[in-house]
């Protein structure tokens, strides 16, 4: 049976059934337990499962980061909260010396099934130090696998491979996508990592959106539908691991790119996609690739001056009419 | 302004010429055909014929310069020029001195000013280059099409796969000279285990009572090949038959046993070869004309050899049209459910 839920509920139908079925599944984090999370999503847990495997922690993230690295190594599978994306700063030695080296260093004797659950996305009014998007710093670390899911539906899928999964995974989820709702199957699903998502197919351009950003270029294929322009829209879902094969292979059939995503757009993913287009579809290209990420400023808190720092459909259809006309 | 003549491009990757000599002078009369020039690319040297009409009215580029493909070199225009007053003051007194077979040196001409040699280019920078995107590039390599011929029909830069279609469609008689872009014969080699072949015509005599060749499986196959690649409408396949070439219309859309074809010499788009003896493995046929299906066997493989020319067929219908085929020929009895 599949219904209509929040990605906040899909979190929470993870937690419950991992938590079921694997006894090693532990939950860590700051107001985990009591409060069930500040944006709801672990509501109920430690009545079921207790504070031996929902533990509340003070608020220092090294030191439960490097906690949960500890006991992923010693045979549990934590799942570790991390408020706001922006405190990976935080736990970087834990998360990317340690977690991400371990199994490499210990000549594979050791494993690091650890799952950091945070999040990205500027406008929600949260001000530089709560509205950034570093998923690139982490993906920039071999041994991190790197999830970004757009809806509901994959964050339940991807999260679940996740937990299963033995490396550390990060996953990051749009802040202001906790509230959007759904189609998600009751029970298991599981979504592969490296698989994207054609979400439309096109034939004039390709427009590859990541987290947050897919449903920015969603609308703006839309929008393009009006003016003729036949967009695809592709959802890689994870970063680390890339579906490569998908986007080169979109490219090889539309000739144009754009690549958007909500992180900062110097040397980040849109860079790292849009080279990975022009090394392997670089003879089927008809127009320069292009990339749409955010400004390279601090987020501003203004609600008026943050809008202008992210792309948005109107942009990014803009850029899309542009290439196709041939004014790029 | 009459004709102007651009340095052609001679080879694929050529971006300047060096002109080794004029074969014209300013104020000679010049057929299209007649030689105007000497141009050395590639460590060869080719005589460049006019490509109009008329007078030779200027030469703007000296003897041993290297010149950007693209750019204007001399105009030839339909009346014979005042050379009173053409003949600029830095221009040695002698245009006509010379023989006109002999390389002329109009040593003292100036360089062509920059702004006057690309009227066509939008950027600035271009300097002679032709800028286009790679996959126009490549379309146009893959057509054997010569991009400088589009500053002729002047569509801006960079160029654009779109633009490649505008490029097909210039009548042939304004091409530049081109004796490069002769064309080259491409090949496709294929291996296909014969078994599958084997069992489906043992299966067609035991369960039909229908006798299956070779030829008429090739022919119909080939034929659903190409009409995948291409997506033509109406295909004819020729094929030599005990000596005969026969002609087959739309043969793969016929039941095999009923591929039968009429006698005649007519156009096809795909002559198919089909060597029964066992022993030839390879070969390599024209291809100028139609593309050219070699098919043979060895024991339990068959050697299939697509040859086709950029003008008849593109390199992706051709790799299109063989791997549709070999699929089918792999299992006869799975193509044809």
């Amino acid at each position: 049976m599949s219904r209509q839920i929040t990605l906040s509920k899909a979190i929470n139908e993870v937690m419950f059934e991992e938590m079921r079925r694997d006894p090693s599944v532990i939950l860590i984090g700051e107001d985990v337990a009591e409060a069930g999370h500040p944006f709801k999503f672990f509501a109920g847990l430690v009545e079921e499962f207790g504070t031996d495997r929902v533990i509340d922690t003070p608020i220092a993230e090294p030191g439960y980061m490097g906690i949960a690295v500890g006991a992923a190594m010693t045979g549990t599978r934590p799942v570790v909260d991390l408020m706001f994306g922006d405190f990976l700063y935080l736990v970087m030695d834990q998360l990317c010396n340690q977690a991400a080296k371990a199994h490499y260093m210990s000549g594979g004797k050791l494993t690091v099934p650890l799952v950091v659950n945070t999040n990205l996305g500027a406008t929600r009014r949260s001000a530089a130090q709560h509205s950034q998007s570093i998923h690139a710093l982490v993906a920039h670390i071999p041994g991190v696998k790197v999830v970004l899911p757009s809806n509901a539906h994959d964050a339940k899928g991807l999260m679940k491979t996740a937990i299963r999964d033995d490396n550390p995974v990060v996953i990051f989820n749009d802040k202001m996508m906790y509230n959007d709702k759904a189609e998600v199957p009751d029970g298991e699903l599981l979504i592969p990592f490296g698989v994207a998502n054609v979400l439309r197919e096109g034939t004039d351009i390709t427009l590859v959106g990541t987290s947050s950003m897919v449903g920015v270029c969603a609308t703006a294929a839309e929008m393009l539908e009006d003016d003729g322009i036949s967009a695809e829209v592709i959802d890689p879902r994870t970063i680390v691991p890339l579906d490569e094969a998908t986007i080169v292979n979109s490219v090889k059939k539309t000739g144009r790119a754009i690549v958007v995503d909500e992180g900062h757009q110097s040397f980040g993913v849109t860079a790292e996609i849009a080279s990975r287009i022009a090394d392997k579809a670089f003879y089927y290209l008809d127009a320069p690739v292009q990339r749409m990420g955010a400004m390279d400023v601090p987020i501003p808190f203004s609600p008026a001056l943050e809008d202008l720092t992210v792309p948005t459909p109107e942009g990014v259809a803009d850029r899309a009419r542009a290439l196709v006309r041939g004014e790029i | 302004m009459g004709y102007e003549v651009i340095m052609p491009a001679l080879g694929m990757a050529q971006d300047t010429g060096l002109l080794v000599g004029w074969l014209k002078a300013v104020g000679d009369a010049v057929a299209s055909d007649d030689p105007l020039m000497e141009v050395e690319t590639d460590k060869t040297t080719m005589e460049v014929p006019a490509g109009a009409d008329g007078f030779i009215a200027e030469l703007r580029a000296s003897v041993g310069e290297d010149v950007p493909v693209g750019q204007v070199i001399a105009v030839i225009t339909a009346e014979a020029p005042d050379l009173s007053a053409a003949a600029s003051p830095e221009k040695a007194p002698e245009p006509m001195a010379e023989a006109p077979t002999k390389a002329k040196e109009p040593s003292t001409d100036p360089k062509p000013a920059p702004a006057s040699v690309k009227p066509s280019l939008d950027l600035p920078d271009a300097a002679g280059r032709i800028l286009a995107s790679p996959k126009a590039k490549r379309l146009a390599a893959e057509a054997g099409l010569d991009l400088s011929r589009l500053a002729e029909t002047g569509a801006s830069q960079p160029y654009r796969a779109a633009d490649i279609e505008a490029l097909k469609n210039l009548p042939t008689q304004a091409r530049t000279p081109d004796m490069a872009y002769a064309p080259v014969a491409s090949h496709i080699g294929a291996e296909v285990a014969a078994d599958g072949f084997d069992a489906f015509v043992e299966r067609m005599r035991s369960e039909g009572g229908v006798d299956v060749t070779l030829t008429q499986t090739a022919v119909a196959f080939a034929a659903a090949g190409l009409r995948r690649a291409t997506g033509a409408e109406n295909l004819t396949v020729s094929a030599m038959v005990d000596g005969t070439r026969m002609t087959y219309a739309d043969p793969d859309y016929l039941r095999l046993s009923a591929v039968k074809g009429v006698e005649g010499d007519g156009p096809s788009d795909l002559d198919i070869r089909v060597l029964d003896s066992g022993h030839l493995t390879s070969v390599v046929l024209g291809g100028a004309i139609q593309p050219v299906l070699a098919v043979s066997r060895n024991a339990q493989t068959f050697h299939l050899t697509l040859t086709f020319t950029e003008g008849t067929l593109s390199a992706d219908q051709a790799i299109e049209a063989m791997h549709a085929l070999t699929r089918r020929l792999a299992d006869p009895m799975l193509a044809l459910i």
